[in-house]
């Protein structure tokens, strides 16, 4: 809902804007204002539980990615993904740890809440230095800080619950970005 | 609290005695217990909890603790055949806290203590590695920024990206961001980084010690209503390096005397070649079976099952080790009790009944209500014939589902939504995939672990999933897929097993939670306990 609102609307900017979220956040992407456009288009199918892009869509905004890869220093954006990924697998361990833990286990919960927000705190930096090239990566790290409030306030599902913006959501949904955006597949990397 | 124990203040984990967590912290006691197994530890010392109130007490540490802890240095150098500072052979040692009860919020760990400007060097050109050198020095230069001189996270990465690393080589990179956390801890960190080995090790102590203060570690006490006064104890232990290249392997690993997810008998885990001790589950790509482990190495892997037995005896639970190997030597770094799935909780406290371990009513307190539901959910009653079996992977999220193959999420949605059973199938998954996963009864991926995405959302949601079976490749536009050799078709029934990690053509029965004796026997143990 952001992300329309981050620069000027041009017909091409927000027609990408909102075909990226879709691609990068699935299903718990906001249903985009142009969406009955974008639709009539034959871009996307908006179903009950999110909007996905159909083939057409794939291909649109394919061409609109590589428009806009053009335009930036991807070197520069790849030297920012590495530091993502010196976290990546550590957080994703916490996230595996915490889904082991039963209900009463409160000490644990805490400990691996506070283990991500120093993870948070740290890779907060990689991602806004990522927005002076890349101004949709601002968004992240509130988002992320949201979910882990929400965590500290005790609501559990927001640490790795699919059903709602969650921590881990939220951090795929980041990791997916950087690798769309860079054109690196999860099998050659090898982080899935 | 205890009076004063006539015990010494400083002592290493052969000499210690009675492993009594009170005065030697929670880690330094089951280090002291494993050295007493007769296990491969690490040599090191505690500083006792008795030192730990009294630094606080003091505002720092005696100088006959001092001198106590230069007699314990000077022990490891002489046991190892290794010194403090010198480029040649280093001796390096880990810094922790450790105190009676867990206690987020204190300074954790410290590794790689000893390294310095002169002995990166000398460890560089001794491992002909030098990621390996500057990454190890890189590691103590960042935990020393955060944790000893209390810069916090942020600027120390905001440090780290303005080092010039593009298009350096890692070893380079990594030498280049040493430079950056030295001139960070010179200027926002209050002074050098200690050159002098010992005067790191002191410093690290301190800082052990000293965060038994910290607002976080205060926060939590007040919290969870523990004792002020109980303080810590700080464990300094000789490092050994699962990254260490040579002629010999080595790799750091997490192993589980039983499986953590099933409850199947026989030790199960995860190694990471070429990886250091904290890596163990955080380091970078996919870890393999411990059971790839025995295969290579067999004399390690039946080392590592010794240990395995003989902890899982004293602690008479389900335990979980870390270990590293280091050019082919075996190292136990830590043990604890582990954590469990519903099912396992059940299957492991019975098995333990009947293996002699533990009493029924012990089983009946130790498996909680909530386990013994989680314990009920459908699953398999045994594995799939072999020659049903399609394919095999990691058992990933528990359970058993049976439905049709579908190869891309918008197909598994429109499937779902005809009112079909799918399962989908994804070479690897990303947030796309999720709308799928919610639309399917199960999930299996090419690659991946227990740890990857796909796995974390399919225990998220309930659903058994497989992860990294091998290639998958999506083929004729998202109706059929290559999975091996083996073409698949969408709409094929398929059934698959997340305990097992079996994903085969036709379905074994599926148990009935009546029919689980080892529900059974735990619920009427349970009902003898409440009578």
């Amino acid at each position: 809902m952001e992300r329309g609102q981050l620069r000027d609307v041009t017909q091409g900017v927000s027609e990408f804007d909102a075909l990226h979220a879709i691609r990068v956040g699935g299903m718990h992407a906001e249903t985009p204002a142009n969406a009955d456009e974008l639709a009539g288009q034959g871009l996307i199918f908006v179903s009950p539980v999110g909007c996905m892009l159909t083939e057409d869509g794939q291909t649109r905004h394919a061409e609109l990615l590589e428009a806009q890869r053009a335009d930036v220093d991807l070197d520069a954006v790849r030297a920012l993904y590495e530091r993502f990924l010196a976290v990546n697998q550590a957080t994703k361990s916490k996230c595996a740890e915490w889904q082991n833990l039963s209900d009463d286990e409160v000490d644990g919960r805490f400990v691996i809440a506070t283990d991500l927000q120093e993870i948070l705190e740290r890779v907060s930096a990689t991602m806004t230095r990522t927005a002076t090239h890349l101004p949709r990566f601002a968004t992240y790290p509130p988002r992320l800080q949201g979910a882990l409030d929400r965590v500290m306030e005790g609501q559990w599902e927001y640490l790795t619950s699919p059903k709602v913006e969650s921590f881990h959501n939220v951090w795929m949904e980041c990791h997916e970005d950087y690798l769309v955006t860079l054109g690196i597949s999860r099998e050659e990397e090898g982080s899935y | 609290m205890s009076a004063p124990s006539t015990l010494p203040d400083v002592v290493s984990f052969g000499a210690a005695g009675d492993p009594d967590p009170a005065r030697l912290g929670g880690k330094g006691a089951s280090l002291v217990k494993m050295v007493g197994l007769g296990l491969p530890v690490p040599p090191g010392f505690i500083l006792s909890t008795d030192v730990g109130r009294g630094y606080l007490r003091d505002g720092g540490l005696r100088e006959a603790v001092l001198a106590d802890t230069e007699r314990e240095l000077r022990g490891l150098e002489h046991a190892l055949d290794r010194r403090l500072g010198d480029p040649d052979a280093p001796l390096l040692v880990s810094v922790r806290s450790g105190a009676p009860v867990s206690m987020p919020g204190m300074m954790d760990t410290i590794l790689n203590v000893g390294l310095n400007d002169a002995v990166v060097e000398g460890l560089a050109r001794d491992t002909g590695d030098d990621e390996f050198a500057w990454g190890s020095y890189e590691r103590l230069l960042d935990s020393f920024a955060t944790t000893v001189r209390g810069i916090s996270a942020g600027v120390v990465e905001e440090a780290l990206l303005d080092a010039p690393t593009t298009g350096l080589p890692p070893g380079d990179a990594a030498r280049e961001r040493t430079k950056a956390l030295l001139a960070l801890i010179r200027e926002e960190g209050g002074g050098e980084f200690p050159q002098e080995p010992r005067a790191q090790v002191e410093e690290c102590v301190n800082a052990v010690f000293g965060s038994w203060n910290s607002p976080r570690a205060k926060a939590y006490r007040k919290f969870r209503g523990v004792d002020d006064s109980i303080g810590t104890a700080c464990v300094v232990q000789s490092m050994v390096f699962g990254n260490r290249h040579g002629a010999a392997p080595s790799g750091s690993g997490v192993a589980f005397s039983r499986d953590p997810s099933t409850g199947a008998p026989g030790s199960y885990g995860e190694i990471l070649y070429d990886a250091q001790g904290e890596d163990v589950v955080s380091g970078v790509r996919d870890a393999e079976p411990l059971d790839a482990l025995s295969a290579r190495l067999p004399e390690l892997g039946r080392q590592l099952e010794e240990v395995m037995v003989s902890l899982e005896r004293e602690a008479r639970d389900l335990i979980e080790v870390e270990f590293t190997i280091e050019l082919g030597k075996l190292w136990v770094l830590q043990t604890r009790v582990a954590q469990r799935g519903g099912r396992a909780a059940v299957r492991i406290a019975v098995d333990m009944v009947d293996e002699g371990l533990i009493a029924e009513a012990d089983a009946a307190e130790r498996v909680t209500d909530e386990q013994l539901e989680a314990a009920r959910a459908p699953r398999f009653a045994s594995a799939a014939d072999e020659a049903d079996v399609l394919a095999r992977g990691l058992a990933s999220s528990p359970g058993g589902a049976v439905g049709e193959a579908a190869f891309d999420a918008a197909r598994a949605q429109a499937m779902a939504d005809d009112g079909r059973k799918v399962v989908l199938v994804r070479p690897t998954t990303s947030p796309t995939d999720v709308q799928g996963f919610i639309a399917s009864v199960a999930v299996v991926t090419g690659r991946g672990g227990r740890t990857s995405h796909a796995a974390v959302v399919a225990r998220g949601m309930g659903r058994p999933a497989v992860c990294g079976i091998g290639d998958v490749t999506v083929i004729d536009g998202g109706r059929a897929a290559r999975i091996g050799d083996v073409e698949m078709r969408e709409g094929t029934q398929i059934a698959v097993d997340g305990d097992r990690g079996i994903v085969a053509r036709t379905a074994p029965p599926l148990a009935d939670a009546q029919d689980d004796t080892y529900v059974t026997r735990l619920n009427q143990w349970k009902a003898t306990a409440q009578t």
